[in-house]
């Protein structure tokens, strides 16, 4: 089994519920469970709303790129953005005392619980998350 | 998002239904909620039975509500958790924070000692 579709588009916040959509319809096919897709729909929000504020620093013109492939029995999430990336091992435990009471700080760590790999990656033209889902479990 | 008030005596019941996700009941949470504060409420719950859905800037407004009531030498507990919201405050650890109670009538009562 192999399908890809994507969705490109500006960096407006209001286009976090349209790449909700676009995952939901496309999950479908796939028979994951609806708790399940819940808790996936939450990491994509985190990782397109992080592309928007973090990475294209809320510069409209600036595109993001949600491309959702399906390869034998995992989905893989790819969220593209324009930015630079960052250094994931200087954010804070939001899980830590000392942070629990910060308002911010907790999108990566709860894609980090809902997905069950999550990986980096830094290009030329931009950065990306790509968040991996095993369909059988 | 939306929400209805009741009063119960001296305690505000804010009752929330929907979405609180990032632009979209993050900011209504927190005005309705300022608002309550300053019209001199000490003791809120939250009730949380309608709220299907809610994201890291969701969590991030129940802990600004949560510190904005201490500052306001108020107090902000959470009731009726759907078990995605229970599993979300415990992942986080926001468990540890909140005061949470099976139902509101629980936690209107737990402010009168």
């Amino acid at each position: 089994m192999l399908e890809k579709v994507s969705i490109l588009f500006n960096s407006d916040l209001s286009m976090t519920d349209c790449a909700e959509e676009f995952f939901r319809a496309a999950v479908k096919r796939w028979n994951i469970e609806e708790d399940r897709i819940d808790w996936i729909a939450l990491s994509l929000r985190e990782a397109v709303n992080n592309a928007i504020i973090h990475g294209n620093q809320n510069c409209r013109d600036k595109k993001v790129e949600v491309v959702m492939e399906a390869v034998d029995k995992e989905i893989l999430l790819r969220i593209w953005d324009e930015g630079r990336g960052f250094d994931i091992y200087s954010l804070p435990d939001p899980t830590k005392e000392e942070n629990l009471l910060r308002p911010h700080g907790r999108g990566i760590f709860l894609i980090s619980k809902f997905v069950d790999s999550v990986r980096f990656v830094c290009r030329e033209t931009g950065f990306g998350v790509e968040l991996k889902v095993e369909l059988k479990k | 998002m939306k929400f209805d008030v009741l009063e119960k005596g001296d305690v505000t019941v804010i009752q929330l239904s929907g979405r609180i996700t990032l632009g979209s009941g993050d900011v209504k949470l927190r005005d309705k909620l300022v608002e309550e504060l300053e019209k001199g409420k000490k003791k809120i719950v939250l009730d949380l039975g309608e709220v299907s859905f809610m994201d890291s800037a969701g969590l991030g407004e129940l802990v600004a509500a949560y510190t904005s009531a201490k500052r306001h030498g108020a107090q902000v507990k959470l009731s009726n958790l759907t078990k995605k919201i229970d599993d979300l405050l415990d992942i986080t650890r926001l468990s540890s924070v909140f005061e949470t109670y099976n139902s509101t009538d629980e936690a209107v009562k737990s402010f009168k000692g």
